[in-house]
């Protein structure tokens, strides 16, 4: 039990009340939590879509929804899950919670910006559901030319736009964590003293400030066309429609690297607490995230193998998208290592950690098929695409930012989650979320299109079992909505270091202070130093 | 102090001097994003010129290549004073403001020269989209790169005017002392950002002036 | 220095001058490597001198490089796309 309430000041969460002491804090903290509630509300929204389109898919007829209608659910779908929900999701919540923390510092470099970030996102997401409401867009999230720009009657621009805004919004955060770790290191914080979550961020963040503005200039590009009538993609003029997919997945690609690698970042943390290990190989963990980092950049072309691009750019994008799964490999190597003959708990985080280490080795395996041209030409466009992005994104991705949320939850609330409650959700997700997806490989390998709500009749089993699964899913992520608030007002207080786990924000209070450090630490050890945490480890087991 | 004075330190810097070189390292950042949204553009004009060489020629000798020139050098002597202007905040206000001032005459005239070119396109029947009527070989190449050409000009004189509201808000804090020997980072920032956008003209001068001059 | 600024300046409106007499000459291809090479130098010479590239922390040249590096990234995979289209004798490839 925190004993030292009384003379410290009072935490973040205290220290200034009112609505506008939220709305204008420039407390890293604090904005992590307004992220939170945006990004869940988004996610709420891109689910409920989701939910539209498996209740469709339960009959091979096109009977809940008109075809028009279908385009534009998946077109939301995608549109809200990559950028408003899955791009952010981590970075700017536990990411901008704890990168301070990490480095030994008090505040991002840019508190202002950080601040900025949240609005300008707030904003984007407005401009975006305001395009869907008001009549939608059915191009898909990846807004294809010519549809996109000449032919589509929907709201192109108006959620180009939208998705432009929020554009702005990933590349100041990313600008702000970069300087952040590259200037504001406690003394004796060396790069490779660092936890890895911080790599994680850091390799994020250069893709975000890297690529995202080719997504913007490609999207405003798409907008001129379409206002204006003459356009870069249009063959009228001499233009390549094909040229919009090299510029648009010129950061679409790397955008999946940003989804994922700030959750490899939490599962390395997870991984090391809840076996009580160091992470095994820390330097090619950290060398692994600059590299995945980096070869994502140099991929891009595989998602166009039947677009039209030349025989030898596809052989060249497949060869180097093989190269890309190398480093993730070695991630999940050694996470396996670090966890032999570690002394493994299983409390939630680390459920969600090892559920996130499978699905995505599944996912990542599946990858390596769509890298082969002679697969990809007979899976492309098909359910075996989509199952394999979503056993990253959701079986990935989520799984993580579920895990680190539990895991950080009482450093962030100074409250305990339900711990049996817990572990039954993270249960229930991922038999949701498999009953939901496998399914989708078999009906993709056998030939059922991605994007279509009409389907042969001998797909409706697997079909079925998709949206059966699909409900299970919803029940297990809403199951986390509602015990997460709950303990958050009601749950056991929380002392400084429940796991124990190593790191600067787990020295601090529960919740902490609004200057995170009464004084700068100096830090004289490496990231996973278990042999320090000894005497906090058999204190908690006396008091457990 | 009051802690909303900028010449005070921030809480989350150890020393002034951080302060300093963060806010350095973060405008670097940034132009590093700039040259990513500037090259989606740049590299799809590469495609294009490959294909279409002869018409992006015929087009570039449609330009006026005396006001392409003088505006480089307009923006090349806007560069020179704004670093005398980075120069001057460090010892002398009165002399940045001069500078500063003389920084914003040139980008003013730099605009200036753009928009009446902009005009006289217009005057011509070459502004695609709306009244392009060139009908001579190729025309449909030749009005792909005129799109580029206010595509990308464009561009550049929204980051120019931009560059201008800067300015304009050095020059008030300069005046009132916010800024000032002392605490002369924010001087320093625009300076690098006024330098990158005419790094970025540095580039558009020839691709759209120069194309197929010796083919007249 | 103001010297420098100003020695820098005359060098950047003579390689304006010269890039402008330049395209008039025919060199076929050379006029493009050309035009951009000098470009290329111009640019080097507002970064280094104006820019105090030449005088700044590694980190920040670090950053100046890498964003060259990316465009180079961006630029060559793309056109290798372009360039290498039609050398199969095979329709659409």
């Amino acid at each position: 039990m925190s004993a030292a309430a009384v003379h410290s000041p009072p935490n973040y969460l205290r220290a200034e009340q009112g609505i506008k002491s939220w709305l204008l804090t420039t407390d890293h903290k604090r904005i992590a939590w307004l992220y939170i509630a945006a990004i869940t509300a988004f996610f709420f929204v891109g689910g409920f879509a989701a939910m539209l389109m498996r209740l469709e898919l339960l009959t091979p007829q096109g009977d809940l929804v008109a075809s028009d209608t279908y385009n534009k659910l998946f077109s939301m779908h995608g549109i809200i899950m990559v950028w408003f929900f899955l791009i952010p999701s981590i970075p700017t919540t536990l990411g901008n919670f704890l990168i301070p923390f990490m480095i030994g510092a008090k505040d991002l470099a840019f508190p202002k910006l950080n601040l900025a970030s949240w609005y300008i996102f707030m904003l984007g997401g407005i401009v975006t559901l305001w395009a869907m409401l008001a009549g939608g867009v059915d191009t898909g999230w990846t807004f294809y030319t010519p549809f996109s720009s000449l032919y589509s009657t929907t709201n192109v621009i108006w959620a180009a736009t939208g998705i432009l805004i929020s554009g702005f919004s990933s590349i100041l955060t990313g600008l702000n964590f970069i300087v952040t770790v590259h200037t504001m290191r406690a003394p004796g914080m060396t790069w490779f003293r660092l936890p890895l979550f911080v790599w994680s961020h850091y390799t994020t963040s250069l893709i975000l400030v890297l690529a995202t503005p080719v997504l913007a200039i490609t999207l405003a590009l798409v907008a001129v066309e379409r206002i204006f009538g003459v356009g870069f993609f249009d063959p009228k003029l001499g233009g390549d429609p094909v040229l919009f997919q090299h510029l648009f997945w010129f950061y679409s690609h790397p955008a999946v690297y940003i989804m994922i690698l700030p959750g490899m970042g939490v599962v390395s943390e997870l991984v090391a607490t809840f076996s009580r290990r160091a992470v095994f190989g820390y330097t090619f963990v950290a060398f692994a995230s600059v590299a995945i980092g980096v070869l994502g950049f140099l991929v891009w072309g595989h998602h166009m193998f039947v677009a039209g691009q030349s025989v030898y750019s596809a052989l060249v994008f497949s060869v180097l998208s093989y190269a890309v799964a190398v480093p993730s490999a070695i991630k999940v190597f050694n996470w396996t290592a670090t966890m032999f003959r570690g002394s493994v708990s299983w409390d939630t985080p680390m459920l969600y950690a090892i559920g996130f280490i499978g699905l995505f080795t599944g996912g990542g395996l599946t990858g390596l098929f769509l890298a082969a041209l002679g697969v990809d030409v007979h899976v492309t466009e098909t359910y075996f695409v989509v199952a394999h992005f979503h056993y990253i994104m959701v079986g990935g991705t989520v799984m993580a930012y579920l895990g680190g949320i539990h895991y950080w939850w009482p450093k962030m609330t100074g409250k305990m989650y339900p711990e049996g409650l817990a572990r039954l959700s993270a249960l229930i997700v991922f038999i949701g979320f498999n009953l939901t997806f496998f399914p989708q490989y078999l009906v993709g390998y056998w030939g059922m299109p991605r994007r279509y709500h009409v389907y042969p009749p001998e797909f409706q089993v697997l079909n079925v079992m998709s949206s059966a699964g699909a409900s299970i899913l919803g029940i297990g992520y809403l199951m986390p909505l509602f015990y997460l608030i709950w303990a958050a007002k009601y749950g056991r207080a929380a002392t400084a270091n429940p796991w124990p786990a190593t790191g600067l924000e787990w020295k601090t209070p529960s919740p902490p202070s609004t200057h995170n450090f009464e004084e700068t630490p100096i830090v004289l050890h490496d990231a996973y130093d278990f042999e320090a945490l000894r005497p906090i480890i058999e204190e908690e087991h006396s008091h457990r | 102090m009051s802690t909303s004075s900028p010449l005070a330190l921030r809480f989350q810097f150890a020393t002034e001097e951080q302060q300093r070189w963060v806010a350095s390292v973060g405008m670097w950042v940034f132009l590093a994003t700039e040259v990513m949204m500037f090259g989606g553009l740049f590299t799809t004009y590469a495609v294009y010129h490959m294909y279409y060489g002869h018409a992006f020629a015929t087009g570039s000798n449609m330009m006026e290549i005396s006001l392409g020139a003088i505006n480089t050098a307009v923006l090349l002597t806007s560069s020179l004073t704004m670093a005398l202007a980075v120069f001057a905040s460090r010892v002398n206000s009165k002399m940045a403001i001069v500078f500063v001032i003389a920084t914003m005459v040139f980008g003013a005239l730099f605009l200036g020269i753009k928009f009446y070119e902009y005009y006289s396109h217009w005057e011509e029947g070459q502004v695609p989209g709306f009244n392009f009527r060139y009908s001579g070989p190729e025309a449909m190449h030749v009005e792909l790169f005129f799109l580029f050409y206010f595509v990308m000009t464009g561009l550049h004189a929204v980051h120019m005017l931009v560059g201008m509201g800067l300015l304009t808000t050095l020059l008030v804090r300069l005046r009132i002392g916010t800024v000032g020997p002392g605490y002369d980072t924010p001087v320093d920032i625009t300076g690098l950002y006024w330098h990158f956008v005419d790094i970025v003209w540095v580039f558009l001068f020839p691709l759209f002036y120069l194309v197929g001059r010796h083919m007249k | 220095m103001p010297r420098t600024y100003i020695l820098n300046y005359l060098a950047l409106l003579f390689l304006t001058a010269l890039t402008t007499a330049v395209s008039f000459l025919d060199m076929g291809p050379f006029n493009t490597v050309a035009a951009i090479g000098i470009a290329g130098a111009k640019a080097l010479l507002i970064a280094f001198f104006f820019m105090h590239l030449v005088d700044s922390p590694a980190l920040v040249r670090v950053v100046a490089i890498g964003a060259l590096i990316w465009f180079s990234i961006l630029m060559s995979l793309t056109l290798g796309d372009y360039v290498t289209r039609g050398w199969l004798p095979i329709p659409g490839k």
